[in-house]
């Protein structure tokens, strides 16, 4: 059922898939040092990370959250190449409405409740929330 | 009759007026708040993000409209919600790299971020880039291919 001699599957469909994996190869290099980046800053914390632990760990668990939600819909997106035109994915526009609109509308939206305008370099973070 | 085959290879189910509508809207109202929000505090990185929800916003309401064409789709439409839909993750993606160089910044941590700072950001936008790139290629690709497809039927 996957690529291999399956007709359906374009050569744009392979170019697809592969804009596709790299997306996710990437956002996975990235989560990686975001991870490595907050255990070591956790555990040797820096003296301005200390005046506002709470407010870094925010944002970063809030980057966790919204790459995850990427990351689902670059995955379902993918099986959904992979399954090629008449695909089961393909052929149920629920999955277009819930593994990417509502996904990338919740990534975009929780940006405006944790808005990074609090984190200002140079002067580590302000204090004052988005309301 | 040609147009027939033609306008079923788009859809293999009646697309929603609805649903597109629906997230034509918030896409739109999330994208105005994110500009307010932006200019209120001169988070200029926040460009790419905002760009990002009105593609999707535009995808959306082309997908409408092809919704209120049916059975009778036309390309445009089709072409441009399946491309910008494809693509607009990715700017959302390139906000969330800068995010990530400011918070290194911020905290003064640096030396704990095995890619520096000044290069982080560069490395991760370039690929996000390139992956952009490729995706509308290939989505483009796929759409002439569905169109001449469509006619030999």
């Amino acid at each position: 059922m996957l690529t291999g001699d399956h007709p359906n599957i374009t050569l744009g469909e392979r170019l697809i898939l592969v804009g596709l994996f790299a997306q996710i190869a990437a956002f996975g290099i990235f989560i990686l040092v975001a991870v490595l980046f907050h255990k070591r800053l956790h555990s040797h914390p820096t003296s301005t990370s200390m005046t506002m632990e709470r407010l870094w760990k925010k944002h970063m668990y809030t980057l966790y959250f919204v790459s995850s939600l990427i990351m689902i819909r670059s995955v379902v997106r993918v099986v959904e190449y992979l399954q090629g035109s008449g695909g089961y994915i393909m052929s149920h526009e629920e999955f277009l409405y819930i593994f990417d609109a509502t996904l990338m509308l919740i990534a975009v939206v929780t940006f405006n409740v944790v808005h990074p305008s609090e984190i200002i370099p140079g002067k580590g973070m302000s204090n004052v929330e988005m309301s | 009759m040609a147009n027939d085959s033609a306008s079923h290879k788009y859809y293999l189910y009646d697309p929603s007026q609805a649903a597109a509508a629906i997230f034509t809207i918030l896409f739109l109202l999330d994208s105005l708040f994110h500009i307010f929000q932006l200019i209120r505090t001169r988070t200029w990185y926040f460009v790419a993000l905002i760009i990002g929800a009105l593609l999707e916003c535009i995808g959306y309401a082309a997908r409408f409209q092809n919704a209120r064409q049916n059975p009778d789709y036309t390309l445009g439409p089709f072409i441009v919600q399946t491309i910008l839909i494809l693509v607009a993750p990715s700017l959302i993606a390139a906000t969330i790299y800068m995010i990530l160089g400011r918070i290194i910044l911020a905290t003064d941590g640096e030396r704990y971020s095995f890619i520096k700072k000044k290069w982080l950001t560069k490395i991760f936008v370039v690929s996000d880039v390139i992956s952009f790139l490729i995706l509308a290629t290939g989505a483009f690709a796929h759409m002439l291919a569905l169109e001449s497809l469509a006619e030999r039927n």
